[in-house]
C-alpha cells in the first residue's frame, strides 16, 4: 500500500533512520559503510561482489521495498583530488545506483567503486530500467556489465570509438564528420580546431580552502 | 516481397495457396513528424502488429554532461533550457536547487568560512521568499506550457488538428510571460542559483491573472473536443496499458506513474521551494492507459492554474536574489561597478571565476512536467562541477516503449510515443 500522507517532514529523516537501521541490522556484511548526510540523504558504500545481493535484499525486503531504480550513472574519479570529501580514491570509477522506495518515500544512493580492468554484474534481471542505464554507462565510461542481454552503445554515433565521459577524453573529441564530395558520403576526419580550447584558471591564489 | 511475383512463383501458387508470410522490419524515423524529434525505431512487424521495437536514440546527443564539466556553475545553467526544450524553467529549477544545496549544505560545516550563522538555518533562509514564489509561479506556467504541447501534438498525431491550433495560441501567451521576465521566449535562463535573475516587470502579475482567469475556459474547449470524442477514445482507451508494478520496475515517473494509480508527486512528497504551502490535488488514473494519462494532463493544467492563482495572492514585495554575496552579485551590481572599485572586482570575480564550491555531492529531484527530473552534482573545491549527471524522465519512458507497444498495431506506436511525451533534447542530452 502506498502511504499517501504527505504532511510528514520533507527531509524524510525518520524514514531514513529507519531504513539505515534495517539495512545495518539485516545485512551488515553486504555494506561497507552507510551514511546519513546532513540534509538527510542516505548513502551506502559497498563493493562489486556484494552489490547484487544487496540490491536483491533492498528490492525484496518487505520492510523497505526499493522497487524502483531511478538512476544509474558513473563518475570518473581519476582527477578527483579533494581530500576533504570522503571518497576512496583507490579505484578509478564510481558507479552510483539511485533507488526509490515508494513505501517509505526514501531514496538511497548506492556507490560501488571499481577500476578499469574490472566489470560489474548487470542488474537487468532485478530492475528493467537498468538496461538502458547500463548501456549508457558502457557507452560513456566503457565499464562492462556481465550478463547484460543487449549491451550496445546507446548515445554515441554508430561506429563511435572511445568513451566520452572519461576524464582523459578531450572535450572536442578526436574526429569530426564531413561530407566528402568525391565519395558522395559522410566520412570521419581528425578534428581541426581554428583555436585551442581556452581554459582560464581564475581561482584566487589566496583562497585557502584548497589547502584544506 | 517483390521477388514473389516472378513467373515461377505465380505458377507455383496454384499448388500451395497459403503463401509463407514473413515478419518484416520497418524503419520508423529518424525524420518522422510523429517521432517527436529524431527518434529512429526499428519495428518488427507481424502483419500490422508490432512484435518488437528497438529505439535507436542519440541522434541529438550533444554531450551536455561533458560540456558542463568545463563550465563554471553559472555558465552551465543555459544548457538546462536546451535539454527538454518545452519545459525550460523546470530544469533550471532543478539545477538551481542542486547548486544551492550543494553549496549551502556544506557551508555550515566549513570552518574556514568563519561566519556565525544560526545552526538551524538552511538553504531556505538564503533564498528570498519572493524568489521561491516566483520559481513556483514559473514552474507551473512551464507545466501548462509543456502539457499544452504534449496533449495537442498527441492529438495531432492521432488525427485531430484543431487542438494543436488552439493550444499553440495559448502557448504563445505563456511564452510571452517568459519573454517579459527574461527577454527570451524559450531559453530563458531566468531561474538561477541564488534566486531568479530579476524581479517581475510591472503589470506582469495582472496579465498572468487575466490569463489564469480565461484559460480554464480554453481547457473546457479542449475537453469538449476530445474527452468524449469517439475517434479519440478509440485510439487511446486501452492502448499502452502499464500496471503499477511495471511503472516501478521500468523506473517511470510523473504522469506515467500517476496514470497507473500511484499518487506520487514530488511537489507533495518533498515540497521543494514552498510547494508545501499550496493546496492542490494530484490526479490519479485507474487503468494506466493512454486515455487516463491524457485526462491526468488535462487535470494537472487546472491544478497548475489553481497554484498560479494562489502564488499571485501570496506574492509580497521583496528581494528576488540571495543577499549572500559569496554566491551571487547584487541586483544593481552593474550600476554599482561604475562607481565602486570593490563592486567591480566582485562582479568580475563572480562572472569569471564563479562560485567555488567545497567538495560535496547532491542529487536534486523535481517534479518536471514530464516526470522526475534529476540533477546530480559532484564538486571538488573548484568553481566547476566535477561531474554533472542529468537524469531525464523521457530516457526511461522511451525504454519502456518496447514492452508498451508489444502486440499493438503499428498506428498505436505513435499514440504511445505521444502519451510518453518524449522530447529528444532530454533523452539524448
Amino acid at each position: 500500500m502506498i502511504n499517501t500522507d504527505y504532511n510528514s517532514n520533507s527531509n524524510f529523516t525518520t524514514e531514513n533512520l529507519y531504513t539505515a537501521s534495517i539495512i545495518s541490522k539485516c545485512v551488515p556484511n553486504l555494506i561497507n559503510q552507510i551514511q546519513i548526510v546532513d540534509n538527510g540523504d542516505l548513502r551506502i558504500i559497498t563493493s562489486t561482489t556484494k552489490l547484487v545481493r544487496l540490491l536483491k535484499f533492498l528490492k525484496h525486503s518487505s520492510n523497505l521495498q526499493f522497487k524502483a531504480l531511478q538512476d544509474l550513472f558513473g563518475v570518473d574519479l581519476i582527477d578527483y583530488t579533494s581530500l576533504a570529501y570522503p571518497i576512496n580514491l583507490n579505484s578509478r570509477f564510481q558507479i552510483n545506483y539511485y533507488l526509490l522506495s515508494y513505501l517509505l518515500k526514501v531514496r538511497i544512493l548506492i556507490k560501488v567503486q571499481l577500476d578499469e580492468l574490472n566489470s560489474l554484474e548487470s542488474i537487468t534481471f532485478l530492475y528493467n530500467s537498468a538496461s538502458w542505464l547500463e548501456r549508457e554507462v558502457w557507452d560513456l565510461f566503457g565499464i562492462y556489465f556481465k550478463n547484460h542481454p543487449d549491451l550496445r552503445r546507446i548515445l554515441t554515433d554508430y561506429g563511435f570509438e572511445g568513451y566520452p565521459l572519461r576524464k582523459d577524453f578531450p572535450l572536442t573529441g578526436y574526429t569530426e564528420v564531413v561530407y566528402t564530395t568525391e565519395l558522395k558520403k559522410i566520412t570521419l576526419k581528425p578534428v581541426e580546431l581554428a583555436q585551442e580550447y581556452r581554459a582560464f584558471d581564475f581561482v584566487s591564489p589566496w583562497d585557502t580552502r584548497r589547502l584544506n | 516481397m517483390l521477388t514473389n511475383f516472378n513467373s515461377n512463383n505465380l505458377n507455383n501458387s496454384e499448388n500451395n495457396s497459403v503463401t509463407d508470410l514473413k515478419n518484416f522490419s520497418l524503419n520508423f524515423g529518424p525524420q518522422h513528424p510523429a517521432a517527436h524529434g529524431v527518434l529512429r525505431l526499428i519495428l518488427e512487424l507481424d502483419g500490422e502488429v508490432v512484435t518488437r521495437v528497438d529505439p535507436h536514440i542519440g541522434l541529438l546527443h550533444r554531450g551536455t554532461e561533458k560540456l558542463i564539466e568545463f563550465k563554471n556553475y553559472m555558465q552551465a545553467l543555459p544548457y538546462f533550457d536546451r535539454l527538454d526544450y518545452v519545459s525550460m524553467m523546470a530544469q533550471e529549477h532543478a539545477y538551481s536547487l542542486a547548486v544551492e544545496n550543494l553549496y549551502f549544505n556544506n557551508y555550515f560545516n566549513n570552518l574556514f568560512l568563519n561566519v556565525n550563522v544560526n545552526a538551524n538555518a538552511n538553504k531556505d533562509s538564503f533564498i528570498p521568499i519572493r524568489a521561491q514564489y516566483i520559481r513556483v509561479l514559473f514552474s507551473e506556467i512551464t507545466r501548462i506550457l509543456n502539457h499544452l504541447l504534449a496533449i495537442t501534438t498527441h492529438a495531432m498525431d492521432v488525427g485531430a488538428l484543431s487542438p494543436m491550433l488552439w493550444g499553440f495560441e495559448e502557448r504563445e501567451k505563456l511564452m510571452e510571460f517568459y519573454e517579459r521576465v527574461s527577454g527570451a521566449r524559450m531559453h530563458a535562463a531566468y531561474i538561477r542559483p541564488g534566486g531568479v535573475t530579476s524581479d517581475l516587470p510591472a503589470n506582469l502579475c495582472d496579465d498572468i491573472y487575466e490569463f489564469a482567469k480565461t484559460f480554464g475556459r480554453r481547457i473546457d474547449e479542449y475537453e469538449e473536443m476530445l474527452n468524449a470524442n469517439r475517434i479519440w477514445k478509440q485510439r487511446l482507451v486501452d492502448i499502452g496499458v502499464v500496471s503499477a508494478s511495471e511503472t516501478m520496475n521500468w523506473g517511470f515517473s510523473g504522469v506515467m506513474v500517476r496514470g497507473s494509480g500511484i499518487p506520487w508527486d514530488l511537489r507533495k512528497v518533498i515540497g521543494y521551494d514552498r510547494y508545501n504551502e499550496f493546496s492542490f490535488d494530484i490526479p490519479v488514473g485507474t487503468n494506466g492507459d493512454c486515455y487516463d494519462r491524457f485526462l491526468i494532463r488535462m487535470e494537472e493544467m487546472r491544478q497548475s492554474l489553481n497554484i498560479i492563482i494562489q502564488v499571485l495572492n501570496k506574492l509580497t514585495p521583496g528581494e528576488v536574489r540571495t543577499d549572500f554575496r559569496k554566491f551571487t552579485t547584487s541586483n544593481n551590481s552593474r550600476a554599482n561597478m561604475k562607481s565602486s572599485m570593490e563592486a567591480l572586482i566582485h562582479h568580475f570575480k563572480i562572472y569569471t571565476e564563479g562560485v567555488t564550491i567545497p567538495a560535496n555531492e547532491y542529487y536534486a529531484t523535481i517534479e518536471a512536467p514530464k516526470g522526475e527530473f534529476g540533477v546530480y552534482l559532484l564538486s571538488n573545491d573548484s568553481s566547476k562541477p566535477y561531474r554533472c549527471r542529468i537524469k531525464a524522465p523521457g530516457f526511461l519512458h522511451l525504454q519502456g516503449l518496447s514492452f508498451m507497444s508489444k502486440n499493438h498495431m503499428l498506428a498505436d506506436v505513435v499514440t504511445i510515443i505521444g502519451t510518453q511525451d518524449i522530447v529528444f533534447g532530454e533523452v539524448d542530452r
